[in-house]
């Protein structure tokens, strides 16, 4: 396939970033890979599925180091890599990288960050246009987002997807309430959805009585200030579940990585 | 950073993208030009949207106390005799890293002593130090060079009330900043702030907004209840503790209630804000 994709895992595994041309090859190829996907993406168990990770790079590679390695074990992401963070950009051409090599065993779902708009506004353009100096590679990107697959279903019974059930404006509940949840569940014959976009503290939430939604959350001590643990949902092959939960990384979250100036609290 | 240098830049932040209008602002520029353009200039502070929320309800939080402040001069049987006067403290509390604590105690019990006839205060400042969000917070805000260094003694609302009552404000009310915004503030005014601009993580500006607590007090020497303040909590989740008001029982004393107090204080009460 001409990507030379052992040597960029193990370059941005470092925390570089590949050469402007070889970002478009990357880009191209998962494209193609990601055109003969489904719109909701039938996937195998045993599966880890994970949630927003906001340009949070070597919390991400922490995520890998506690729920094992591609392709030993699969992954489904829901969305939301880049943005918040300040690697964005190396979060996303990491995982771009991972589906390249080992297709089968990663599925990417499409965030709401993943959108021209929004990541004009909350960091991945000004992130690619300060390490490339242009704005090429955040058109690339945005061009795979275009063809990343809204859900996956495990087994047939697992739904994994974007955000699609409102909150409520005044912060205090959910405008679905679990009787609909559980009732979607029963016509769709699923045993569970797992979403994230939802800060949880402790990674991960079952949002009602019967475990019909859970939130996953994996991005630890998210923008550098909330303190919270990320987790992610491990399900064997029989569907068996299991909550891995993992704290922020040193290196992600030392104040070298981080400008003091810009945490933004308000006095 | 000093920290009245930081109030006052996440103030014109604020103000650049229309959260409120300082009315005053055109006094020091050309009032000719509207001071929302001005501030838009090139070199004007800018902050991510949810300081910019956090900011004008800091704003919006002083302004209910000063409206409350003027419905309890009014209130008063002595009401138009002498002209109210308003002193803004302001974020210089901040600035010093030593003796603050010392400083900003002996001010809050100064004044009360001081006080011949009513008076009343208003503060706005972090609460919850010690969850982890709070941990990160008081390290981070303290790395930028503005420690906070009240927080630590008094990490609950229950503890700026004892604080405030220690100070010898008879009468003490204290809200976090997330059921004032939600619950306590007028509908409009959240809505024309929460419309300003948009937000992509709800549960973080809910976290964000619990570690701020507003806190009101007030005495009056001529109708100073007896005995000890009781304490009750209302629905809503503001504490009240004192003389009584609306929303909370005497405890028995049957001492006579004053107006200015009920007035400023009752803003929290559960029969509905003003």
């Amino acid at each position: 396939m001409g990507l030379d994709l052992d040597n960029w895992i193990e370059k941005v595994r470092r925390g570089e970033h590949l050469a402007e041309w070889d970002l478009k090859q990357l880009c191209d190829y998962v494209k193609e890979l990601l055109i003969e996907e489904s719109n909701v993406q039938p996937v195998r168990s045993p599966v880890t599925v994970c949630g927003d990770i906001h340009g949070q790079f070597h919390d991400l590679l922490e995520l890998f180091r506690t729920g094992g390695d591609v392709p030993s074990t699969n992954y489904i992401f829901m969305g939301d890599f880049v943005d918040r963070g300040y690697n964005s950009l190396e979060t996303f051409t990491l995982l771009l990288c991972l589906k390249a090599r080992w297709p089968s065993h990663m599925t990417l779902l499409r965030g709401n960050h993943e959108s021209r708009q929004i990541t004009q506004v909350y960091g991945f353009y000004d992130e690619c246009q300060r390490k490339y100096g242009t704005a090429n590679a955040w058109k690339y990107c945005c061009e795979v987002f275009d063809y990343l697959t809204i859900a996956a279903l495990i087994d047939g019974v697992v739904l994994c997807e974007v955000e699609t059930w409102a909150v409520s404006p005044r912060g205090a509940g959910w405008l679905f309430g679990s009787r609909v949840t559980a009732e979607f569940n029963e016509i769709n014959r699923l045993d569970l959805i797992c979403r994230a976009h939802q800060l949880v503290q402790e990674g991960y939430k079952y949002m009602f009585e019967g475990d019909t939604i859970v939130t996953v959350w994996s991005a630890p001590n998210y923008c550098y200030r909330c303190g919270n643990v990320a987790a992610i949902m491990s399900f064997d092959d029989k569907l068996n579940r299991e909550f891995k939960i993992f704290k922020e990384d040193a290196v992600e979250h030392s104040s070298a990585t981080v400008p003091k100036s810009q945490i933004p609290y308000f006095l | 950073m000093a920290t009245n240098d930081e109030a006052a830049a996440c103030k014109m932040a604020a103000m650049a993208k229309g959260y409120f209008h300082d009315p005053f602002l055109s006094t020091f520029v050309d009032p000719v030009i509207p001071s929302s353009l001005v501030l838009a200039l090139p070199g004007t502070p800018q902050r991510t949207a949810d300081v910019n929320r956090g900011t004008a309800i800091r704003v919006a939080g002083v302004d209910a106390a000063v409206a409350a402040f003027r419905r309890a001069v009014d209130a008063l049987p002595s009401a138009g005799s002498r002209p109210p006067q308003v002193l803004a403290l302001g974020a210089g509390f901040d600035t010093r890293p030593f003796a603050l604590r010392d400083v900003r105690a002996r001010l809050l019990a100064g004044m009360a002593a001081a006080a011949a006839g009513c008076l009343a205060v208003v503060n706005f400042e972090q609460i919850r130090p010690d969850d982890a969000f709070g941990v990160r917070m008081v390290a981070q805000v303290a790395a930028r060079g503005c420690p906070l260094l009240g927080l630590p003694a008094y990490p609950e609302l229950v503890d700026q009330m004892r604080r405030f009552r220690a100070a010898g404000w008879g009468s003490v009310e204290a809200v976090d900043a997330h059921t004032f915004f939600y619950r306590y503030l007028p509908p409009d005014r959240r809505e024309h702030i929460l419309s300003r601009e948009r937000l992509d993580n709800e549960g973080e500006w809910h976290l964000f907004l619990r570690h701020y607590a507003l806190v009101r007090g007030a005495l009056d020497r001529q109708h100073e209840a007896a005995g000890p303040p009781t304490r009750r909590r209302c629905r809503g989740g503001a504490l009240h503790g004192g003389a009584p008001g609306k929303a909370v029982a005497d405890g028995g004393h049957g001492k006579r209630v004053s107006p200015f107090v009920t007035t400023f204080l009752t803003f929290f009460a559960d029969e509905g804000s003003a």
